[in-house]
């Protein structure tokens, strides 16, 4: 009885590891394709998030937040926003008091601010990346103006850190995309 | 229901197609040597130039993104590749076929533009020839092509290319003496076969004024926002929107605009292979600077001239020359060390019989006299690997290997004018052509003519009969500012 099970066993013991072997490799491919298409999950909502972020005159419309501590707002990718308004807080002074006169331009360059300070906040993946480069047309369209754009970018992009931050994502990410053509200003005026 | 439940996760989602006959679709294509951000910020200064002075917010703005890969040496490799494709049929390409398939499901309207920059214009042609063989009519597709380094725009579309384009005028110089496609390979047959040379890029129709850092800059003139979109937004945004209205489309369409392309096992291999190649090209990055700084250094000198490098090269290890004056190689040295290197500095380097390229511009001995010839001289070409046809055993003209570059900053011939030596054969009438570049930073105009004739405008080289005895050939340049230059040679025809 011995004998014959040991025999059974010899014949059954490659295929049974080949199988559950087998059943293993299945095994983790359904958790990583799950994790994929968790993490795609993931992904939609943070790009409807990205879109659905938009300036707001509440945003704007308090007191102007004090100068940071250029040692504290620079010890992060983020920075100081004591407001949290989506804005750091030395680039909304330097807009504002910058062209307090004219306030389309504040608006514009406050949104175009916004969304330039979302690829330190947002991006992980090309997906979120393209999410806010079409938030950044959207304030692109709406200021028009390409030298207040760059003053815009100088202001947001102001340390080693941050260019070779956005510059990582970028190399990582970037892929091809259409731009947006909904509404363009979040506040009209 | 589990079972089919675990089936699903494995299928990806998909969606049903259209394809609009309203709207209309620009693909924007940026060139190599472009930063990301600056790709990014080149299409959304196009659309908000657009939409600002058409105001037709039913045109969509599609960024076909041109990847660079090893910090933009494998672009050069291509781009020589695609300087010498010339007109034809689409030739599968792993970062075309990418781009294809990016905008493939972003593109739902019949009606497309392609707007190319720079190399990305070589993209802009090659996909307009998968996208009119693969679902798009040619009634509805249009290319619009700006600082193009190639030579032809498809589908006849338009083009804009200043003659103060620093990048592309150095292109220019450098195709009109890079050696031909068969120069590379053809070893001992070289001579018995065809000549295939890269298209010339189109010549300038515009003359865009730069400003000071553009004219400072090595580069300047090329920038598709700072100085194009800049200078001459009007005319990119009218001829924009000239060439979408002048698109027709058909009735909606449910299926898909066009057909994208496989992803074929090969593609998918160069894809893997170049993502390699890219993610050890980024990791050991500073180890490889000097990569990227060449590829920048000749890169915006002239993809043409690596491959003229390249050529060169094949002709130093071929063990018997089998040419006698493959041009290019001087261009490259100079391009790349700089104008105050003379040829014959190379050649004092180098010694006076290197063969191939180095004897570009020196006189040119006559073989001993064979039997007369009854017509057909040979031909002084100097833009080819070989200029002497096998067939007809006549003597050779006495100097006509005159690849000298006059002009106000490319620096100037190193080569002496030729003697005549002595050429026992009987006279015959000779059809001479004298290749040149001329080259100056704001653009360049030339004339030539041999002896007394008028000048008349030449670009790159200029042929005439010529009957024996002595003759001149003249070239002139003049730059926008009206400076000239004029380098002559004296040859005798015997």
């Amino acid at each position: 009885m011995k004998g014959s099970l040991h025999a059974v066993w010899r014949w059954v013991k490659w295929p049974l590891i080949v199988l559950t072997l087998l059943a293993l490799v299945f095994a983790v491919l359904v958790v990583w394709r799950w994790n994929v298409l968790e993490g795609d999950k993931q992904t939609t909502v943070d790009v409807e998030r990205i879109h659905a972020t938009k300036l707001v005159w509440n945003d704007i419309n308090g007191a102007l937040p004090p100068e940071p501590d250029s040692v504290q707002n620079n010890a992060t990718l983020v920075g100081v926003d004591s407001n949290d308004n989506g804005i750091r807080d030395d680039v909304e002074r330097a807009i504002y008091l910058q062209y307090k006169d004219n306030q389309r331009a504040v608006v514009a360059m406050l949104q175009y601010a916004k969304e330039l300070q979302m690829e330190f906040t947002e991006v992980y993946n090309s997906e979120t990346l393209v999410a806010v480069i079409q938030e950044e047309g959207r304030g692109s369209l709406c200021l028009s103006d390409k030298k207040k754009k760059e003053e815009v970018k100088v202001l947001v992009f102001n340390s080693n850190s941050r260019i070779q931050f956005r510059e990582d994502i970028f190399n990582k990410y970037m892929t091809s995309y259409s731009l947006l053509n909904n509404q363009e200003c979040d506040i009209l005026l | 229901m589990r079972y089919f439940a675990l089936i699903l996760l494995f299928f990806p989602a998909f969606a049903l197609a259209s394809c609009s006959s309203s709207g209309a679709t620009v693909v924007y294509v940026n060139g190599i040597l472009t930063s990301n951000q600056q790709a990014q910020d080149d299409m959304a200064d196009l659309r908000d130039a657009y939409y600002n002075r058409i105001g037709d917010k039913t045109v969509t703005f599609t960024n076909g993104y041109n990847p660079s890969h090893l910090g933009g040496f494998g672009d050069l490799l291509k781009s020589i590749g695609q300087a010498y494709q010339n007109r034809g049929p689409y030739i599968q390409d792993t970062d075309l076929i990418t781009i294809l398939l990016q905008i493939h499901p972003q593109v739902t309207t019949q009606k497309l533009l392609l707007v190319g920059h720079s190399q990305g214009t070589y993209y802009t042609n090659a996909m307009y020839e998968y996208l009119t063989g693969h679902g798009v009519s040619k009634s509805s597709i249009s290319v619009y092509n700006l600082a193009t380094p190639a030579g032809f725009v498809a589908g006849d579309g338009r083009y804009l290319t200043s003659s103060t384009d620093k990048v592309i005028n150095r292109i220019r110089g450098s195709l009109s003496i890079a050696p031909s496609r068969e120069a590379f390979a053809a070893g001992p047959v070289l001579a018995t076969v065809p000549q295939t040379f890269p298209d010339k890029p189109l010549p300038p129709n515009t003359t865009l004024t730069l400003n000071a850092k553009e004219k400072a800059d090595e580069n300047g003139g090329h920038s598709f926002s700072n100085v194009y979109l800049e200078l001459a937004p009007s005319t990119i945004v009218s001829t924009v929107g000239g060439a979408l209205a002048g698109l027709s489309a058909a009735a909606d369409s449910a299926g898909d605009c066009f057909a994208a392309p496989s992803e074929g096992v090969s593609y998918k291999a160069g894809k893997a292979g170049l993502g390699v190649l890219d993610y050890a090209t980024a990791k050991t990055g500073s180890a490889l600077a000097f990569v990227k700084a060449f590829a920048v250094d000749v890169g915006t000198k002239a993809p043409a001239n690596f491959a003229a490098a390249v050529g060169s090269f094949f002709t130093a290890i071929t063990p018997t020359p089998r040419t006698q004056n493959l041009p290019g190689s001087f261009g490259v040295v100079k391009a790349i060390y700089g104008s105050s290197v003379s040829e014959k500095d190379l050649q004092e380097l180098l010694g006076t019989n290197q063969g191939g390229a180095v004897v570009l511009a020196k006189p040119q001995t006559p073989p001993p006299a064979p039997a007369p010839a009854s017509k057909q001289t040979s031909k002084g070409e100097v833009r080819g690997a070989e200029t002497q046809k096998p067939e007809p055993l006549i003597p050779a003209p006495p100097a006509i290997t005159g690849g000298y570059t006059p002009g106000f900053g490319g620096g100037g011939s190193a080569s002496p004018p030729p003697s005549a030596p002595p050429a026992p054969a009987p006279a015959q009438p000779m059809t001479i052509t004298y290749t040149f570049t001329a080259y100056d930073e704001n653009g360049v105009s030339t004339v030539c003519s041999f002896d007394d004739a008028p000048p008349v405008p030449c670009e790159g080289s200029y042929s005439q009969l010529l009957d024996p005895g002595p003759h001149t050939f003249a070239v002139t340049a003049t730059d926008p500012a009206g400076n000239q230059s004029t380098q002559t040679r004296h040859f005798t025809i015997r």
